[in-house]
């Protein structure tokens, strides 16, 4: 037998064509690319949104429900079982403000290209904000019924650990590390890890053939996903691998951007099929989408993302190195998870990351989190060996990861700073960011 | 026209039926397995999608090789490298006698099947006679990912309902989350007495209960010396203090005493301190290893 092979099934007799076919015939869209065109985006449904059926309900636009009712909400929407949900239904953090994100040039710091554009046409902005209103009215009432919901059963994993979102309790991270102790295969998985991921890699410049959609748009996109995470709690991983199947899904096939959302979704469901213990149910995925999709286009898109990625689900992210090296290093808490914000704001930008291997972002940021909480020795020679990366060799990334670091600040896609400003991450988003002056040899970084 | 013909059914794996099939082309035959997709359902199952991408990572003769998947709207089939029959059923046919050299050879390559699923990030977290197939050469192949995981380093906590109850770790009885490669090796040690007499089962527990039971009735209650801190255990329930009444040189005595210190050292209900696969492909009881015994 030859090599793997993933095809339509030859045998399946009311073959609808495939949704690869279809998204391919659409070609590029000549919708109105204004300037600012890209950001209105999901405001104005496109003409030619052929594969999207008739919804009644409200627009595209990436929503996300009510972030302060968390963990209830996500409990409760755990126990419902395709039920009814219009009750609790409370889509409010309307994302796409205005703003452009994370396309800062790579010169500078200062730099914002904002004005360099036309500005956001009056009518869209007011639409945005008249939707925001009705989202949010029925906020008050909601967040207080869901506040009294018990635990569902889909919560029966009482672990702290459950979700690595929550620090583990020192007893549990003793055993962790004698687990982890008997673990000899770690140096030849690590080899293996960084061999992978030089062949999952994304195309870096794939959004220049991309006809309809924009690196605003997919900053939008990682932005909700990551607040689809939280809502969900899910892990870190599940969020970094949804983030790589998107990308590597668009490196292949043309998208519209009515349908970029249903690829983030679907991707997110897929890679919580693979990481979680117990994933969220397919309708949660229309849920959060406010069901702007059906169940069956999630699915459908589920089945187009596993063909395309040739079902390679398991490949390494930043999250993985990380986790890797800190485990290797006993890392503190503090750079821990400094290191993983930093790395998880980098999913919001695919220029420049998309064209750095994760285990040099992972690298890159670790160095950062050193020198952000004043460690003098930034690149220790443990480090350096066990990632294979010279500080040498970060420096171009560590300087890309501190604007990165210092436009979290003030960018408008905030689900992660938030998300890290809590105490299971010790506040790390609060680490005030620190101008870069890390010598290497000669060179200063 | 169907590029496989079915033969007969073989089984059900922990999700969808396995068909017998040929492919009309090569005329190879292959195993099917086939997953029906509902659009009320939840898309492709958790198991059939981590058995796929897993299995694909895999590539190993001691590991059955999937060789191509068949996805339509209504149904996903995952096609297969396909072997005689299953450890099971070979004991079945065995009335009781098995070979030494033959219960080496399968051990060693189930062993070795092993070593390569853990470095390569992989655990199996079934591992049970049912799921280690052998084909007429002798070989035999570990299948049946429907239950495997990536896992990270470091670990963190995965589903504890896993693995065949009789071939299930004390931790794991006892309700841990967090686990890693040991898991797999308590399944081989059990798998590895059940070899040596010839497919008698080692704990053939009835519940969890009764299933720790005997494993402690065996080795011994552990103490808090010999396992440190496993009173924590979420599941955690008091045993009666067993000692040992039964020597292994009972429970298995057809295998050698190089064998049955090999087997005391998987089966070791301190997780950390179970050998690894691959340490235990270097045990000297594989120094005489003949991987083509006569069957």
């Amino acid at each position: 037998m030859a090599s793997f092979r993933i095809h339509e099934d030859v045998e399946g007799e009311n073959a609808v064509p495939a949704l690869s076919a279809r998204l391919n015939q659409l070609g590029p869209i000549q919708t109105r690319r204004a300037a600012l065109g890209e950001l209105d985006v999901n405001l104005v449904p496109s003409r030619q949104e052929v594969l999207k059926p008739p919804v009644d309900g409200p627009d595209n636009r990436l929503v996300a429900k009510d972030g302060s009712a968390k963990e209830n909400a996500a409990k409760e929407n755990a126990a419902k079982v395709g039920g009814k949900k219009a009750d609790g239904k409370i889509p409010v953090a309307a994302k796409p403000t205005c703003q452009p994100a994370g396309q800062v040039p790579r010169g500078g710091l200062s730099v914002r290209s904002d004005e360099n554009r036309a500005p956001v046409p009056v009518a869209a902005q007011a639409k945005v904000d008249d939707a925001d209103q009705q989202k949010r009215s029925p906020l008050k009432s909601s967040t207080a019924v869901e506040n009294d919901v018990s635990l569902s059963p889909m919560s029966v994993d009482d672990s702290p650990a459950i979700s690595s979102t929550i620090p583990l309790p020192q007893s549990i991270k003793q055993d962790l590390e004698d687990l982890y102790s008997c673990v000899v295969y770690k140096d030849r998985i690590l080899k293996y890890l960084k061999e992978r991921e030089k062949i999952f890699k994304p195309k870096p410049y794939y959004m220049k053939r991309q006809p309809d959609i924009t690196y605003n748009m997919r900053t939008i996109l990682v932005d909700w996903l990551v607040e689809v995470g939280e809502e969900y709690k899910l892990s870190h991983q599940t969020l970094f691998l949804a983030v790589s199947y998107v990308d590597r899904f668009l490196s292949s096939m043309a998208v519209v951007r009515g349908k970029l959302q249903l690829l983030g979704a679907s991707a997110m469901f897929i890679a919580a099929k693979f990481e979680e213990i117990y994933p969220p149910e397919v309708g949660e995925f229309t849920y959060i989408t406010d069901d702007s999709y059906t169940k069956k286009q999630v699915l459908r898109m589920e089945s187009l993302i596993a063909k395309v990625l040739g079902y390679n689900l398991s490949t390494p992210t930043s999250y993985t190195f990380l986790m890797h090296f800190a485990a290797s290093t006993k890392m503190s808490q503090k750079v821990m998870f400094l290191s993983i914000f930093i790395c998880e704001l980098t999913l919001l930008e695919a220029d420049p990351y998309l064209e750095c291997s994760p285990s040099l972002i992972a690298s890159g940021a670790i160095a950062l989190a050193r020198h952000a909480l004043g460690y003098s020795d930034v690149w220790p020679a443990q480090l350096a060996q066990l990632s294979g990366y010279s500080l040498r060799q970060l420096a171009q990334v560590v300087n890309h990861l501190n604007e990165t670091h210092a436009r979290s600040i003030t960018s408008a896609q905030a689900a992660t700073k938030e998300k890290y400003k809590s105490q299971h991450f010790l506040q790390v988003s609060k680490v005030p960011v620190k101008k870069l002056s890390i010598r290497v040899d000669n060179l200063t970084v | 026209m169907q590029k496989y013909e079915k033969l007969e059914k073989i089984g059900e794996g922990t999700y969808g039926t396995v068909f017998k099939a040929k492919n009309r082309e090569t005329l190879e035959i292959v195993a099917l397995k086939r997953v029906r997709l509902d659009d009320d359902d939840e898309g492709v199952p958790s198991s059939a999608l981590r058995e796929i991408c897993l299995l694909k990572e895999l590539k190993h003769k001691n590991i059955v090789r999937l060789y191509d998947v068949l996805h339509s709207d209504k149904k996903l089939t995952l096609v297969f490298e396909h072997c005689d029959q299953d450890l099971k059923k070979y004991f079945d046919s065995l009335n009781g006698e098995i070979d030494m050299d033959i219960v080496k050879s399968f051990m060693y390559q189930l062993l070795r099947g092993l070593a390569f699923c853990h470095s390569h990030n992989v655990l199996h977290r079934d591992l049970k006679p049912q799921n280690l197939l052998i084909n007429k050469n002798g070989e035999l192949k570990l299948a049946d990912f429907g239950l495997a995981r990536a896992f990270g380093i470091p670990v963190k906590c995965y589903s504890a309902e896993v693995v065949t109850l009789w071939y299930r770790p004390p931790d794991v009885l006892f309700g841990a989350k967090l686990y890693t490669t040991s898991i797999d090796m308590w399944s081989a040690g059990c798998i590895f007495a059940e070899m040596a007499n010839a497919g008698r089962p080692l704990f053939p527990g009835s519940d969890v209960e009764d299933q720790l039971k005997r494993i402690f009735k065996l080795l011994g209650t552990p103490t808090e010396e010999t396992w440190p801190k496993f009173v924590h255990l979420p599941d955690y329930k008091p045993f009666p203090i067993y000692h040992p009444s039964m020597s292994f040189a009972q429970v298995v005595p057809k295998l050698s005493s190089k064998g049955r210190d090999l087997l005391q050292r998987l089966l070791v209900c301190n997780p950390s301190q179970r050998l690894e696969a691959e340490d235990a492909m270097a045990h000297s009881y594989f120094s005489d290893l003949n991987l083509k015994p006569q069957q």
